[in-house]
């Protein structure tokens, strides 16, 4: 809810404010109070603003209570409806503006119990009789304040605890978008990680490279200055460690400036089983299956079988809406593997749109061909490919007409691979 | 003047021709061997008799201080008198401490011009060197030596006060003919006395034995 009212703008609060004002202006119209729309208009206002300009709502707070509890016809209503102001303030306020928020709920309460226990409202409103003795209307006084002042504080706490777990807990979505995110940093760091191992052990070998052509250089010196038949031997010599030097400042060089590295194992096969329930929790039907007696793989190729399927996992939420249902299948064979990451998107989009009045009637003749000669291809599946080729696997996206796509990549030597560098 | 026999063992062949070019540039220093595989000298470094033996960083299947120590254990059992001079590709105080604990004399960077390797060559094969006392304190307060041997406290024990001596004018750094000057003894029984002490405590060098000195001391 929360997320769906902070990824919009104004079409939210107007949504809100269009509510609360047509509630209050309906309620105070079947009591035939046309004064009263004037309370709706300042409640309507109050909460229009709070997102963009919560300064106004801190001051419609004051304003609102003090107009519901003098010209309203509904003001326990109107009161309840100033809260939700009260609530979005506390929400979405900065520091400053909360502390005039608590003032100004602290002098609509004391008006509010004024106007109604002082002035013999409230007592009316329950007992319908008034009371003229001093001591009664004073408790009246501190009654209703208390009344009112709690429901304002409930409702300012009520803000900051959801702003609280909105921004710092998060709900099961939240975890299960940080779940994904720390997945993609967490590949990230490995593969930089890796990057960062390789550049050093190359500059490493550059660093004795550079030592060998200092060396022999200031060997050289020597060697002519005690016998200057030397000089050709050691230019030769010279000449040999530099280009050994330069071409391992060429490896660091294309190493460093080259986006295609390695990844580190980081990840195995057994995290996508948290990776699947992280897309339950987005609302997508993930389920992981294995079938066969699997076998032990070594570093790369667990990374490689990750990434296949977190990369279709990705593409899948890309292209299809939440309630599909996707299916992760691990079939061991023998020698090898076979990963299928299927979806019904298709279908579910077909049945919204049945939903929505449109007529869908399965799947047509065109996409029944469009099926059997399209080629999927793209940045990824090009990346995954190449992946997946370093362990003689192949992959293949295709697209099963009305109901959704398929992901299938298959290692055919997967275990003879394995058991040499295990 | 006596030829001061130079071993080189550096698994890169062109820093070894390099640093040979140097040595056999000089007329007092003779390069007697070159080995590339580290495993081979440690088992072939004693039968060459060498002064010292300049061993380089990139030892393949050894690193750092682990050939080292090896190398030096290696002349100690063969009571081979040759020293060890370590080089790296920059010169830092770990790494010198780090070769100096594994039983280096001293250590040069390879940023270091070869002029002063040179004279480093001629100044280690003396028998009473070690290196400034001033670094050495300086090692020991910044790391840790290890256990210090125990017979190293035992002979201490057994020390008349003028042996006592000896090892506090050592640790304040002055030479063995100072220290002779000083105790008004003759040069070669402190010589003598401070060897002996290396050589029950299983040390090499006199770096070592400041350096457990000043460890007990601790």
């Amino acid at each position: 809810m929360m997320r769906w009212i902070l990824d919009r703008n104004w079409f939210s609060f107007s949504l809100f404010s269009g509510v609360i004002f047509l509630f209050s202006a309906g309620s105070e119209l079947l009591n035939q109070n046309y004064l009263g729309l004037v309370v709706s208009t300042v409640l309507g206002c109050g909460l229009f603003f709070v997102r963009k300009l919560p300064g106004i709502s801190v001051g419609s707070v004051l304003v609102a209570t003090i107009l519901a509890t003098t010209i309203s016809s509904v003001v326990v209503l109107s009161l309840l409806e100033v809260s939700v102001i009260v609530f979005a303030i506390s929400f979405f306020a900065d520091r400053n503006l909360r502390l005039f928020a608590q003032i100004s709920v602290l002098l609509a309460a004391i008006f509010a119990g004024w106007q109604m226990g002082y002035q013999n409202k409230f007592v009316v409103l329950i007992q319908d009789i008034s009371s003229t003795v001093d001591a009664t209307r004073l408790n009246s006084l501190c009654v209703c304040f208390a009344l009112v002042f709690f429901i304002y504080l409930a409702s300012m706490s009520l803000g900051r605890i959801v702003f609280l777990r909105y921004q710092h807990v998060g709900s099961p979505e939240d975890m299960a978008y940080a779940n994904i995110r720390a997945s993609k940093l967490g590949l990230e760091i490995a593969k930089q990680n890796e990057r960062l191992e390789i550049a050093k052990d190359l500059s490493e070998l550059l660093v004795q490279k550079i030592s060998a052509v200092v060396s022999v250089t200031e060997g050289g010196r020597y060697a002519i200055a005690s016998d200057p038949k030397s000089a050709e031997r050691v230019l030769e010599r010279s000449y040999d460690a530099g280009r050994a030097a330069q071409a391992e400042l060429r490896r660091l060089y294309d190493y460093l400036n080259s986006a295609i590295i390695s990844d580190v194992a980081s990840y195995k096969i057994s995290d996508l089983h948290e990776l699947t329930v992280s897309y339950r929790e987005l609302g997508y039907n993930a389920v992981l299956s294995e079938q066969g007696n699997s076998f032990p793989l070594n570093e790369g190729m667990e990374l490689c079988v990750y990434k296949i399927v977190f990369e279709a996992l990705q593409n899948v939420k890309k292209h299809t809406l939440i309630g599909t249902e996707i299916g992760i299948d691990f079939l061991w064979v023998e020698d090898g593997l076979q990963i299928l990451v299927k979806d019904n998107g298709i279908e579910v989009r077909n049945r919204l749109r049945q939903g929505l009045g449109e007529a869908v009637d399965g799947y047509t003749a065109e996409e029944d061909l469009d099926t059997l000669v399209t080629e999927f291809d793209g940045a990824t599946l090009a990346a995954l490919r190449d992946r997946a080729a370093i362990y003689k696997g192949r992959i293949e996206a295709s697209k099963v007409a009305g109901v959704g796509f398929t992901l299938s990549a298959i290692f055919p030597d997967l275990k003879a691979l394995a058991a040499l560098e295990v | 003047m006596p030829d001061l026999r130079i071993g080189l063992i550096d698994s890169n062949d062109a820093v070894r021709t390099g640093k040979s070019m140097v040595f056999n540039s000089q007329l007092d220093m003779r390069v007697v061997l070159e080995e590339s595989d580290p495993v081979t000298a440690i088992e072939r470094a004693s039968d060459y008799l060498v002064d010292v033996l300049v061993v380089g960083p990139s030892q393949h299947r050894l690193r750092g201080g682990q050939f080292i120590e090896a190398l030096c254990m290696s002349l100690l059992l063969a009571k081979n008198d040759g020293v060890v001079l370590a080089y790296g590709p920059f010169s830092s105080p770990q790494s010198r401490y780090e070769a100096l604990k594994s039983g280096a004399q001293e250590f040069i960077g390879l940023d270091e011009p070869a002029a002063k390797s040179l004279a480093m060559v001629r100044k280690i094969v003396k028998r009473d060197f070690h290196v400034p006392i001033e670094d050495l304190v300086e090692f020991s307060r910044q790391n840790d030596f290890g256990p210090v041997p125990s017979q190293l406290e035992a002979i201490k024990a057994s020390y008349l006060e003028n042996q006592h001596k000896v090892i506090d004018l050592l640790l304040t750094g002055i030479n063995d003919q100072a220290i002779a000057k000083e105790l008004d003894m003759a040069r070669t029984r402190v010589t003598s006395q401070i060897e002996k002490l290396m050589e029950s405590c299983g040390f090499n060098t006199r770096n070592r034995l400041i350096l457990a000195l000043l460890q007990a001391a601790k």
